[in-house]
């Protein structure tokens, strides 16, 4: 056991606790000045604390964090959920950091054991100078790899519960090596394998939800795919009874023509309506001509699903497509969910404005093609940043992965890019695929 | 040098009508304006094309030629060798005026044939280029441009609220009346090309005329719509002292 003067031992625990503090407000992004600000003026008796009692000064941490942010949640519970995770990372690095530093001090300056160490002040030095490594090198780690990611909240929580055992566990271990008087490897060990089951549990979560995201995608899809098969359905079957419509009218017209006792003026006019009515069954169901020039069958039917739902919605449809478009420079499946998701929060969005426009364009550039999905919209639109944020939807919980997954698609896409903005009170959203 | 101005129409009938217009609009008023061809074939003004380089241009173009493609063609052809031109489509079917021609060739304006105002609009335009012309030559910074996926968009200084940093890597997010865009761009660049913008913050580029009032004490900035932007302390002194 190496016994320090209680000046020294002060200064190691004042120092993490400071280092802790800086680390707390970087993983929770926290800007707020009454919290350095109460904090900073609680060090000194937390430090007291903590040199008596480990465990409790832990509690009394997380206490004054919970209280000093108690306001801030109460407003937003999503924030209270950022915050949380970010504070029980920023514990967990401290405590890492504290048996580590302590562990590689010992280790470099190899002090006698059992006999009181007068000149603390070097082991004082080092052992914070390691710790703000460790503590900076961790945290500049964390920063980048994981702060930037955005998680949706019930993944949040999850990561929370894990962290959150692992902090319980080590607190536990450690009150009891303590009370047994357990030392040097044995502490080294268990912290070791705390921190390794921690990582390995985080890290299947998140390819788990990796995974549900995928299905979740599938599933969509493979409701598209049923939607897209009801309608053509419809659409032959409104082809044939048109097609019987337009035969019985036909013989009724004819009966009438050929009934003796109709005279010139009338025969006229019973040609006129049969010309008339000739001209109108000839035409097919789909209003929108550019169809034809549209040569992709699975996107085509995806399009003339869509027209079809936005139509009966009431919306106005315009579909432009003046050149013919035989490939587009896209994986089909892709390109499929992209176009269907667009068309989606479009309808969506039009639905509630007052009015109610919609308009689907295929432009045809010199080496680029451009679908042009653009709707009328309510109120103000939100920032790009927050649309765009996992879990985002202005229809409840459990949806808005959409312009997630469209980002998460053609991110890796080299010739394909998103791009969206407002003009002419009309949201576009313009999916640009270069050609090969 | 004076803007040149070219008219293509297949009907000679409106084609002569026109040519009159513009011709005693541009020596009545002195307009620094040429009329250099006017045509019934769309072939002459490309041939005319190849072998001048023109930037400023204001185009008049029949798009009900015999043969549609014709006219939509020949804009197309103009627009893709000249992102300057200015294009006027004269049309007898307003109804059919496609948003896809809007979007890639971006015209003036869809004059209607056989209209009583046709007169007026087109000495409108006129107006229009000319006062353009003078000025263009005098400020630079009225508008501010970026390119928005494949097309170099324009925005009047005055329309914006404000730019910021995107949470999309490289890109910037500019909003304004009745506008929003996403574009690739750094913020850094724009703070020095746009003088007139006021950089309150590393993520932000604020346009001081839109401000509608700024809070101190949560240091947030309120613009029209419902937007609002944070500023740190660094930057009170400077607000206070412009407002």
């Amino acid at each position: 056991m190496v016994e320090l003067s209680a000046y020294a031992h002060f200064g190691i625990e004042a120092v993490n606790l400071v280092l802790l503090m800086i680390a707390i407000g970087i993983c929770t992004g926290n800007r707020s000045r009454e919290f350095y600000l109460i904090f900073g003026l609680l060090i000194i008796p937390l430090t007291f604390l903590s040199l008596t009692d480990f465990l409790l000064a832990g509690i009394a941490i997380t206490g004054i964090f919970g209280l000093l942010r108690f306001a801030k949640w109460r407003l937003n519970k999503g924030l209270m959920i950022n915050d949380i995770l970010g504070f029980l990372i920023a514990l967990s690095i401290y405590l890492v950091v504290t048996i580590f530093a302590s562990s590689v001090t010992i280790i470099l300056l190899r002090p006698t054991f059992n006999t009181l160490i007068t000149n603390g002040a070097v082991i004082v030095l080092l052992n914070s100078l390691i710790s703000t490594l460790l503590f900076a090198g961790l945290l500049f780690f964390v920063k980048k790899k994981f702060l930037s990611l955005t998680i949706a909240e019930d993944e949040q929580r999850i990561y929370i519960l894990q962290i959150a055992v692992f902090i319980g566990l080590a607190y536990a271990f450690g009150e009891i090596m303590r009370l047994q008087h357990v030392l040097g490897i044995y502490i080294f060990i268990m912290i070791g394998f705390l921190v390794a089951q921690t990582i390995l549990s985080v890290y299947f979560t998140y390819m788990m939800v990796k995974k549900n995201h995928e299905r979740i995608e599938l599933q969509h899809l493979q409701q598209q795919i049923e939607i897209m098969n009801a309608y053509t359905e419809e659409v032959d079957r409104n082809y044939q009874e048109m097609r019987q419509f337009r035969h019985d009218y036909r013989n009724l017209l004819l009966a009438l023509k050929l009934d003796p006792s109709s005279s010139v003026a009338n025969q006229k006019y019973l040609d006129q309506i049969l010309s008339y009515s000739e001209g109108m069954a000839r035409k097919s169901v789909m209003r929108f001509s550019d169809l034809s020039n549209l040569e992709m069958m699975p996107l085509k039917s995806l399009i003339i699903t869509k027209l079809s739902q936005a139509e009966q919605s009431g919306l106005k449809v315009r579909f432009e497509c003046l050149d013919q478009i035989t490939l587009i420079n896209l994986a089909e499946v892709k390109l499929i969910r992209v176009v269907g998701i667009l068309l989606d929060n479009a309808i969506e969005a039009a639905v509630n404005s007052q009015d109610k426009l919609l308009r689907i364009l295929f432009i045809r550039n010199k080496n680029n093609l451009e679908i042009s999905i653009e709707n009328s919209f309510n109120g103000t639109i939100p920032a790009l940043s927050i649309i765009h944020q996992v879990g985002f939807s202005s229809k409840g919980k459990g949806r808005g992965l959409g312009l997630t997954n469209v980002d998460e698609m053609i991110k890796n896409e080299t010739n394909t890019e998103l791009i969206q903005y407002v003009a002419e009170q009309l949201f576009v959203a313009s999916l640009l695929i270069k050609d090969v | 040098m004076a803007l040149p101005v070219f008219i293509c129409d297949d009907e000679t009938r409106f084609l002569t009508y026109y040519q009159q217009i513009i011709k005693n609009a541009i020596m009545i008023n002195e307009y620094d304006l040429e009329l250099i061809l006017a045509t019934t074939d769309p072939q002459d003004i490309l041939r005319y094309l190849d072998k001048n380089k023109i930037t400023d241009s204001l185009f008049f173009l029949d798009i009900d030629l015999e043969n549609k493609e014709n006219g939509i063609d020949l804009a197309r052809q103009i627009r893709d060798q000249n992102e300057f031109a200015q294009i006027v489509f004269l049309t007898s079917h307003p109804e059919l005026a496609l948003e896809t021609l809007k979007r890639q060739i971006a015209p003036l304006n869809y004059l209607i044939k056989d209209d009583k105002s046709e007169k007026i609009q087109i000495e409108h335009i006129l107006e229009q280029q000319n006062a353009t012309m003078t000025i263009n030559r005098r400020s630079n910074c009225r508008y501010l441009t970026f390119t928005l996926g494949f097309r170099k968009m324009k925005i009047d200084i005055s329309g914006i609220y404000f730019i910021e940093t995107s949470v999309v890597p490289h890109k910037l997010v500019l909003y304004g009346e009745g506008m929003m865009f996403e574009f690739y761009g750094r913020i850094n660049d724009f703070e020095r090309d746009y003088p007139e913008l006021l950089r309150v913050h590393k993520s932000f580029l604020i346009n001081p005329n839109q401000i509608i009032n700024i809070d101190f004490r949560k240091r947030v900035i309120n613009f029209p719509d419902e937007y609002s932007c944070t500023f740190p302390i660094i930057k009170t002194k400077l607000l206070k002292s412009m407002m």
